[in-house]
């Protein structure tokens, strides 16, 4: 087949590689309290700037996120897995223009119901944060 | 005089102008077929968002009770089933059917342990639970201070102000788990079907859609567990 794409075996191999490191690295990350380091990281900036009425909903938004952190690096870590097994274990780099608009497509579309769906239960209590 | 006599290959349908275009058009039937799963699990996964959102300290609670070292263990068996897997689509390439079908037994071996070491936490929870141990013909009595964490009549759960929204992530956890394994053990059937395929020499180097498209399906399986494992197994454990 003219479209073929044989990899060398190498790639499968490193790929393998960097899912089992990735799942180590969730597995080790999960038991580590990712609050703190990501609090100080964030509100950094507002040392380093006189103190406004957006100074204090800034640090307000970093403690949100902040107390999210742990899920936030275990996601990122599972999308990045995610990644690499689609373009390469299953060939999508290597494929037709229509195969990637479907994947790309499938992904939106997921997108579309998360956003859309969260965007309301997650302002709900909007009021609480002020 | 006779016509004109049309070679072409056994494995070409009639419909595609060559094997290429065969195979463009299976992997992208196959793809399409995939966008509806995405979108089937995504509606579990919308689910466990919005309880997670709402009882984020239940969610916590109920994840401590499942075990971590044996989600991690299945994690990789799973991962190195995919790495068999992509190896085994590389070989059909190259048309060595003999790694082939050893490639397709050691992708099968490994979805079985992964059956197996998910069949044991479950059977864990089962034998646990006071009302589901009759299922399993263990005596009924059961030492006192068990937790039942099926999801039911029978549902118990320590503190019990969070039972009932952790009774919420049982259920999630054994649906999106047990939805997940039922699409393993299509696998498994795919992978005995490819594997009767390679033996009596279907697949070729010109012909190998058959095992490109059913490596896709191993692949969207593996991806959904790469998601399951830290949202299920892995959620709040820093701050217990």
């Amino acid at each position: 087949m003219g479209t073929d794409h044989i990899l060398p075996k190498r790639i499968y191999y490193g790929i393998f590689a960097i899912l089992m490191v990735g799942t180590a690295i969730t597995v080790v990350a999960s038991s580590v309290d990712l609050t703190g380091i990501t609090l100080r990281i964030l509100t950094f900036p507002l040392k380093l700037l006189p103190q406004t009425s957006l100074s204090y909903r800034w640090s307000h938004a970093a403690a949100i996120i902040a107390g999210g952190a742990n899920t936030i690096v275990a996601l990122a870590i599972a999308v990045l897995k995610a990644t690499l097994v689609v373009l390469f274990f299953m060939h999508v780099k290597y494929s037709t223009r229509l195969t990637w608009a479907v994947v790309l497509g499938s992904v939106f579309w997921l997108g579309i119901m998360l956003t859309l769906t969260m965007s309301d239960y997650l302002t709900r209590a909007w009021q609480t944060f002020g | 005089m006779p016509e004109a006599v049309h070679h072409h290959h056994p494995a070409l349908a009639h419909h595609f102008d060559d094997l290429g275009q065969q195979s463009e058009a299976a992997t992208l039937g196959m793809w399409v077929f995939l966008a509806t799963e995405v979108l089937f699990f995504g509606g579990l996964f919308l689910c466990y968002a919005v309880y997670r959102g709402w009882y984020p300290d239940a969610f916590a609670l109920g994840s401590h009770e499942l075990d971590v070292t044996l989600g991690t263990i299945n994690t990789a068996v799973l991962i190195t089933s995919s790495l068999t897997m992509a190896l085994a689509v590389h070989a059909a390439q190259l048309g060595q059917r003999r790694l082939l079908i050893i490639l397709l037994l050691a992708t099968m071996a490994l979805g079985a342990t992964f059956l197996g070491i998910k069949s044991i936490e479950y059977y864990h929870k089962f034998a646990e639970c006071p009302a589901t141990r009759v299922y399993l013909h263990l005596p009924a009595d059961n030492e006192a201070g068990h937790a039942c964490h099926v999801p039911g009549p029978g549902f118990t759960f320590e503190p019990v102000e969070h039972a009932r929204h952790a009774q919420i992530f049982f259920s999630l956890y054994f649906l999106m788990t047990g939805l997940h394994a039922l699409h393993m053990v299509i696998g498994l059937g795919i992978m005995t079907w490819m594997l009767w395929w390679s033996r009596r020499g279907t697949i070729t180097p010109e012909y190998y859609s058959p095992i490109e498209v059913s490596g896709l399906y191993w692949h969207f399986v593996d991806i959904v567990w790469i998601f399951l494992f830290p949202l299920l197994y892995l959620i709040g454990r820093h701050g217990h």
